[in-house]
């Protein structure tokens, strides 16, 4: 278990980190989210012993790491392009941690590092680990000749190779094409499971931070404003910050927020693992107090069953939807879905439908 | 009809630009070497090649090789020892004080190698402050020097490449469990190891071809092939043995330039660059930081000690030795004062830096250029290598050969003062082409494909993609060469007429006669000289190109 505590980094008299205080259980995988430039490499570095701490403790497993470098920390760390050595092959990347004798004291005795010495032990813990990431075959493969994914699965296999205490993934996958970024998250979510890795993930993209990890931690200038469970981050953002960083558009108070719970339906889909719609809390207490509903554009749906009604102002296909930017009567200008095929064009008048999935409200 | 012409005009301007630097290389590089070469090989009307066996096997020749060997491995290998922490300090930490560290440690190559000669004789003669160790005239002299004369080159090359690595990857590394020792083996070096060799080719050449520093420390104890060439042609006139050693030492240039082109080719990476890399120093970077303040102090050292000297007399401070420096009869070794032999030299230099700027520019244009054609790369890159030929061959023979064949009508530029500007700028050609042609290169052939689009001709679109970035490169090329001029003194301790030397001959003319007058004013001179070309080297330095003597 990785627990930080009051963990501070400063650059002469720039804070880049501060009072950071939180926990990966073993074999969890805890994603920092954050816009760039908020500290999360920095925290990322730090943890990895990269970055000297100005105030506080990381400990792994109840033992204070510090004054222990880098090289005895038994981590990995994987970067958003890889950063493979050029100079070796895919395989000689991979036997790379395969060939450093670290002391590990408080690691249980492993089968196949008591092999490490025979040299066809390697060669068959090379080969199994490339089939783990998919690329059989590849290890005398030249790094230059990969694909970016390729590269990226080649990391990972690498620093799985360290069998490492805690796996440190900076944007493992922002340097990716899309279609690919999420195929290979899916899979790096299996690996890490498969493997019980305990992996801390910085990330900017709440998508990936949402497929990869248990726990999600929000960082905005060096500090944690949220952490929790991934579901209920995504669910119940504390702050309007938050909220619009993992992806809520709208912002409703007063009338117009109670307007759209009114027509929101009563029963709604719920999502598995939350204790309930925040839409129920947030009929109940969004009148009055100064509290904010705040709504993801998927909360909004033209349907013509639904109860509200507005003005199309202008609308634009997306990958597997219509986003409509929408006048709603009583309401204001907000953010709506509409199903693929719709044809709507400034100025035609639709009916919506508001969905509890998709709607939080944000305290005062 | 139209866009056949669009296509010949500028393949024909660049060819009527490549002629000129051509012919320019061929009346004053080709027709000196060859005549000299000539001398020796065809005395008599004859090919006589049976020299070159009695000539390689005299022990003195034996000696020389030997010696020119060994001692520029030694100072490459003593050179990349202390370069590389001291570029590790002052690439990748940050620090107050820093910049000016860099300048510092810059600032020696860019000493004219007479006066590094006088700064180290200064240092290590009796009265020195290293004088009890007895190193004055002994080939532990010529090392240091070495070594302090080209730290510069192996800081800067294999710096800015240090500068521009990927930390990320020496963190990978680390953090799967390489020690910072196994990180730096196994990651850090393999990719510095393209500047590492680089730097090592460059520094062996300025080692294995020294000249004026050999001929100021070593006196007529020590020779490099160089140094041997001057005796043979100046003292013995054994032509036919100097024109051997001429092709043995441009055969061996070529041979370790490919060989390092190749080094350098097997070992590159594509690297991934970035910027801002440069860290504060930790507790674990002590040991380096300690390397790296003794490497400064033995720079600033001879420095130091030159200036010092130049200041005392006895036993007290004077400025005698610069107030002689105006007067016409204050050594009986010269026959002008040493302020005329600085103007000398300033008037010299310009005339040397305008020629070598504009046959620089002329070939930096065409060795940029990209032909469609393989036929036309082909031909660039023969251009590319030729003007880097001058690199090769000993200014010693360049300088002779200018006596022997510039004799006679038409060209009977014996007694002109054409001559020293003419040999210098042709030592300078090389550098200014390496320190404007990268810069043109890295200008993306689209810009101007751009500006073509839009309706620019050849030379609108020529001037609207790479004239905005011209100027520095050139600026830099102008002080670059003419602080080389100033310090030239293998082929100008020819050519010069004793009635109007340039200050490094002075220099030189002092030394070389005993008497403590002499002395203090050599030392003198060469402060001012030094002054003179810091100066300017500081100014090139301003324009931060990074192409500046970059081969």
């Amino acid at each position: 278990m990785l627990e930080l505590n009051d963990v501070g980094v400063r650059f002469g008299s720039t804070v880049a980190v501060a009072d950071v205080t939180l926990t990966v259980p073993e074999g969890e995988v805890l994603a920092v989210l954050g816009p760039s430039g908020c500290g999360k490499s920095t925290l990322l570095r730090a943890i990895a012993g990269l970055e000297e701490l100005a105030t506080g403790t990381v400990a792994l497993d109840g033992t204070d790491l510090a004054g222990v470098p880098t090289h005895r920390r038994g981590f990995a760390l994987m970067f958003q392009d890889g950063q493979l050595f050029r100079h070796l092959d895919v395989a000689g990347n991979i036997r790379y941690p395969l060939s450093l004798r670290r002391p590990n004291p408080d690691r249980r005795p492993n089968p196949d590092r008591a092999r490490r010495a025979a040299p066809s032990a390697v060669t068959e813990r090379v080969e199994e680990l490339l089939e783990t990431v998919g690329l059989p075959g590849y290890g005398s493969r030249e790094v230059s000749t990969l694909s970016g994914g390729e590269q990226q699965r080649v990391a990972l296999a690498r620093a799985l190779a360290a069998e490492p205490r805690l796996l440190l993934l900076d944007e493992p996958l922002s340097a990716l094409d899309r279609s690919l970024r999420e195929r290979l998250a899916g899979d790096l979510r299996g690996i890490l499971t498969q493997t019980g890795t305990t992996a801390l993930l910085v990330t900017h993209d709440h998508d990936e931070a949402f497929t990869l990890a248990d726990r999600m931690a929000l960082m905005f200038d060096g500090r944690i404003v949220q952490h929790g469970p991934t579901q209920e981050v995504w669910t119940r953002p504390a702050t309007r910050q938050v909220a619009e960083f993992i992806g809520f558009s709208t912002f409703l108070t007063g009338d117009p927020a109670r307007r759209v719970l009114a027509a929101t339906e009563a029963r709604t889909p719920r999502q598995a693992g939350t204790g309930g719609s925040s839409a129920d809390a947030g009929r109940s207490t969004v009148d009055g107090d100064g509290s904010t509903l705040a709504l993801r554009r998927s909360a909004l749906r033209v349907d013509p069953a639904g109860s509200l009604e507005g003005t199309v102002v202008s609308a634009g296909a997306i990958s597997d939807a219509v986003r409509v930017e929408l006048d709603l009567d009583g309401v204001g200008v907000v953010e709506a879905l509409a199903d693929q095929h719709a044809t709507l064009r400034a100025g035609d008048r639709c009916r919506v439908r508001a969905h509890a999935v998709g709607m939080a409200r944000l305290g005062p | 009809m139209g866009r056949h012409r669009d296509r010949l005009i500028p393949a024909l301007g660049v060819g009527l630009l490549a002629l000129v630097p051509l012919a320019f290389l061929a009346v004053f590089f080709v027709l000196p070497v060859g005549g000299m070469l000539m001398r020796g090989f065809h005395p008599d009307g004859a090919w006589d090649f049976s020299g070159v066996a009695e000539v390689l096997g005299r022990p003195r020749t034996a000696r020389v090789l030997w010696f020119t060997v060994s001692m520029a491995a030694a100072g490459t290998a003593l050179t990349l020892l202390l370069g590389l922490p001291l570029a590790f300090v002052l690439y990748r930490l940050r620090f107050a004080g820093r910049a000016v560290l860099r300048a510092v440690v810059v600032m020696p190559f860019v000493l004219p190698t007479v006066v590094v000669g006088v700064m180290f004789r200064a240092l290590l003669s009796s009265g020195g402050p290293l004088g009890f160790l007895g190193w004055d005239r002994s080939w532990v002299a010529i090392l240091l020097a070495y070594v302090f004369f080209n730290l510069a080159v192996v800081v800067r090359t294999v710096g800015s490449m240090w500068e521009g690595l990927d930390r990320r990857a020496e963190d990978a590394a680390a953090a799967l469990g390489a020690s910072p020792g196994r990180v730096f083996r196994t990651v850090t070096l393999p990719a510095l190891m393209p500047s590492i060799i680089s730097a090592g080719t460059l520094v062996f050449l300025f080692c294995s071809t020294a000249f004026g520093v050999v001929l100021t420390l070593g006196g007529l104890r020590y020779g490099t092939i160089e140094s041997e060439i001057y005796l043979l042609t100046t003292e013995f006139l054994d032509l036919q043995a100097a024109a051997v050693l001429s092709v043995i030492q441009l055969l061996a240039v070529v041979v370790m330039l490919a060989l390092a082109a190749r080094g350098r080719a097997r070992t590159e990476q594509s690297l991934t660059r970035t910027r801002g890399v440069a860290r504060a120093p930790r507790r674990a970077d002590g040991p380096l930081l300690v390397v790296a303040g003794v490497v400064v102090g033995f720079i600033l050292l001879p420095v130091l000690t030159l200036v010092w000297r130049s200041l005392r007399d006895g036993g007290g401070w004077t400025l005698d030795n610069y107030r002689l420096l105006a007067e016409p009869g204050a050594s009986p070794a010269l026959r002008v004062s040493i302020m005329e032999a600085v103007e000398n030299s300033l008037r010299t230099a310009v005339d040397a830096t305008v020629l070598a700027v504009l046959l620089g520019l002329c070939v930096a244009v065409v060795v940029s250029r990209r032909p469609r054609r393989a036929a036309g790369r082909r031909v660039v890159s023969a251009l590319d290598g030729a003007f880097m030929l001058p690199l090769g061959i000993s200014a010693v023979t360049v300088g002779f050969g200018f006596l022997i064949t510039l004799d006679r009508p038409p060209l009977d530029l014996r007694t002109s003062a054409v001559l020293v500007p003419i040999a210098q700028a042709l030592v300078a050609l090389p550098l200014v082409v390496r320190t404007i042609a990268p810069v043109l290169r890295s200008v993306d052939p689209r810009l101007r494909q751009a500006a073509a689009a839009l309706g620019a001709g050849p030379l609108r679109a020529a001037s609207t993609a790479e004239g905005p970035v011209l100027w520095r490169p050139l600026l830099a090329a102008t002080g670059f060469a003419f602080a080389i001029s100033l310090g030239e003194f293998g082929a100008t301790s020819f050519l010069s007429r004793p009635d109007r030397p340039t200050v490094p001959v002075v220099i030189y003319q002092l030394i070389s006669r005993p008497g403590v007058d002499n002395l203090g004013m050599a030392l003198a001179a060469s402060v001012v000289l030094a002054l003179l070309t810091v100066t300017v080297m500081g100014l090139v330095e301003r324009l931060r190109v990074g192409s500046v003597g970059a081969f």
